[in-house]
C-alpha cells in the first residue's frame, strides 16, 4: 500500500511540477505570442493596402469567414480584405482578397497553406498578380493552365465569393 | 568513457540519424531547406539536454514501474515549454515546423537516451550526452537539408525563417555565383530537381546518405562477418579432431 502511494506521490509531483512551469512560461510568453501574431496579420494587410493604417475585423459565416476593413490616417475607408479558408484534396488554404471600396481588386495573397508547397510557389509566383486591376462588376478573368490546379481554384473561388459578398453587401 | 568521447559519440559513431536511424519523422519531414533543418536541430538539442538533465537529476525517485510515463512527461513538457518560446521568438519558423514541434515528444532519440543514458549516469554527463547528440542529430539534419535544398533550388538560403544575425533574407550559397563566371544571366532555381523538396526526394536524399556514410562500416562488417565464420569454422574442425580421437582411443582401450 505505502509503495503504491509513492508512485502515486511521485507522479502527482511530476506533473504538479510540470503543470506550473508550463502556467509560468505561458503567462511569460502569451503577450510577445499575440504581438507577433497581430505584426503578422498586419504585414499581410500591408502587402494588399500600403497606406493602411487602422483596420476593423468581422467574423463571418462559410467561405469568407472574415472581412476586414482598412482605413487610412485620415481614418477613410481604403477598402476591405475578405479572408477565406477552405479545404481542397491537399489540404486547408487561407486566400487574402483585397478589393478597393471602388470595387476594383487588389492583391491576392496566400496566408497560409497546407497544399504541396510547390504547388503553391508555382501559384504565388505566377498565378496570383492577375487579379489585381480587375472590376469586380465583371466577369474574372482567370488563368486557365497553371500547373497547380487544386491550389488555383481553391484561390479562384475565395476570389469569387469576396467579390459577390461585396457585391451584394455594397461594402457594409 | 571520458567527458569528450561522451560528446563526441554522437557526431559520427553513433549519429542518430545515419547509425541508429531514429528521428526519421523529422528527417524527413522539415529537411526541405536548411533554415528549417537548423531550427528543428536547435529545439531538439534543447530539449534532449533539459530531459536528460531532469531524468537524472530525478533517476533515484522515480519508481521503476512509473519510469517511461515519468520521462514522457518531462520530455512533453520542455517541447511545450519550447514550443511557446519558438513561436514568441521565432513565428516563421514556429509555423514553418508546425506539427513537428509537438512530435518532438515522440522522438525516439529523446526518449530513448533518457532511458539508455540519462536514468543510469549523473547529471553532467546526462547533460553532456544531451548536447553531444543532439549536435549529432542536427548534423545529419543539416546534411539532408543541404543536399536537399542545393538539388531542388540550386543554392542555399538563410534569414527567412531563423530571425536571427540578418535582417532580411540572404543567399549562402548558390551554384549560379559559379555558373555565371562563364556566361550571363544564368538562373539556377530554373533548372532545380523539384522532387527533393518533396518527400519522395527527402527518402532518396537520406537513402543515398546512408549509403554513403555506412559505405566502410558496412565493408568491416562483412570482413569481420567471413573471419568470425572461418574462426568458427576452424574450432568445429578442432573439436571434430577431438572427438575423434577420443573415440579413437576408446576403441584402442576396449580392444586391449
Amino acid at each position: 500500500m505505502l509503495d503504491k502511494l509513492k508512485v502515486a506521490f511521485v507522479l502527482f509531483l511530476i506533473g504538479s511540477l510540470s503543470g506550473a512551469s508550463i502556467y509560468l512560461v505561458n503567462e511569460a510568453t502569451e503577450d510577445e505570442i499575440t504581438l507577433k501574431r497581430y505584426e503578422q496579420q498586419v504585414a499581410l494587410y500591408e502587402e494588399i493596402f500600403p497606406a493602411i493604417d487602422t483596420f476593423e475585423t468581422i467574423e463571418l459565416d462559410g467561405l469568407i469567414t472574415s472581412k476586414i476593413t482598412i482605413l487610412d490616417e485620415s481614418n477613410e475607408i481604403i477598402g476591405y480584405i475578405y479572408q477565406g479558408k477552405l479545404t481542397n484534396n491537399y489540404g486547408v488554404l487561407s486566400v487574402l482578397v483585397g478589393i478597393t471600396k471602388d470595387g476594383v481588386l487588389g492583391n491576392v495573397i496566400i496566408a497560409s497553406s497546407t497544399n504541396t508547397p510547390t504547388f503553391v510557389q508555382v501559384i504565388k509566383d505566377g498565378h496570383l498578380s492577375g487579379f489585381a486591376g480587375q472590376d469586380i462588376n465583371n466577369d474574372l478573368e482567370i488563368d486557365t493552365r497553371t500547373g497547380a490546379t487544386y491550389t488555383y481554384t481553391s484561390v479562384v473561388d475565395v476570389v469569387t465569393a469576396a467579390a459577390v459578398y461585396q457585391l451584394e453587401n455594397g461594402g457594409e | 568513457m571520458t567527458k569528450m568521447q561522451n560528446f563526441t559519440k554522437g557526431f559520427f559513431k553513433e549519429n542518430p540519424i545515419f547509425v541508429y536511424l531514429l528521428g526519421m519523422c523529422p528527417s524527413l519531414a522539415v529537411t526541405a531547406t536548411v533554415e528549417t533543418s537548423l531550427g528543428m536541430g536547435i529545439l531538439v538539442i534543447l530539449v534532449l539536454t533539459a530531459s536528460n538533465i531532469v531524468v537524472s537529476l530525478f533517476k533515484d525517485y522515480i519508481p521503476d514501474q512509473v519510469r517511461t510515463p515519468a520521462y514522457i512527461v518531462i520530455i512533453a513538457t520542455f517541447v511545450t515549454i519550447i514550443s511557446m518560446v519558438t513561436e514568441a521568438t521565432a513565428l516563421t519558423l514556429f509555423d514553418s515546423l508546425g506539427v513537428f514541434i509537438p512530435l518532438i515528444v515522440v522522438n525516439c532519440l529523446i526518449l530513448g537516451r533518457a532511458e539508455a543514458f540519462a536514468s543510469k549516469n549523473n547529471v553532467v554527463d546526462s547533460a553532456i550526452d544531451g548536447v553531444g547528440m543532439g549536435l549529432g542529430f542536427t548534423l545529419g539534419l543539416v546534411t539532408i537539408g543541404i543536399v536537399r535544398e542545393l538539388l531542388a533550388t540550386g543554392g542555399i538560403m538563410y534569414g527567412i525563417y531563423l530571425p536571427f544575425f540578418v535582417d532580411s533574407p540572404i543567399t549562402i550559397f548558390s551554384f549560379d555565383w559559379i555558373i555565371n563566371l562563364f556566361t550571363d544571366g544564368f538562373e539556377i532555381s530554373k533548372y532545380g530537381i523539384k522532387i527533393f523538396s518533396l518527400p519522395p526526394g527527402a527518402f532518396i536524399s537520406i537513402g543515398l546518405l546512408l549509403a554513403i556514410f555506412n559505405f566502410r562500416g558496412v565493408k568491416k562488417a562483412k570482413k569481420a562477418e567471413i573471419a568470425k565464420k572461418i574462426m568458427i569454422a576452424e574450432k568445429k574442425a578442432i573439436a571434430l579432431e577431438k572427438k575423434k580421437l577420443a573415440a579413437a582411443k576408446l576403441v584402442k582401450a576396449g580392444d586391449e
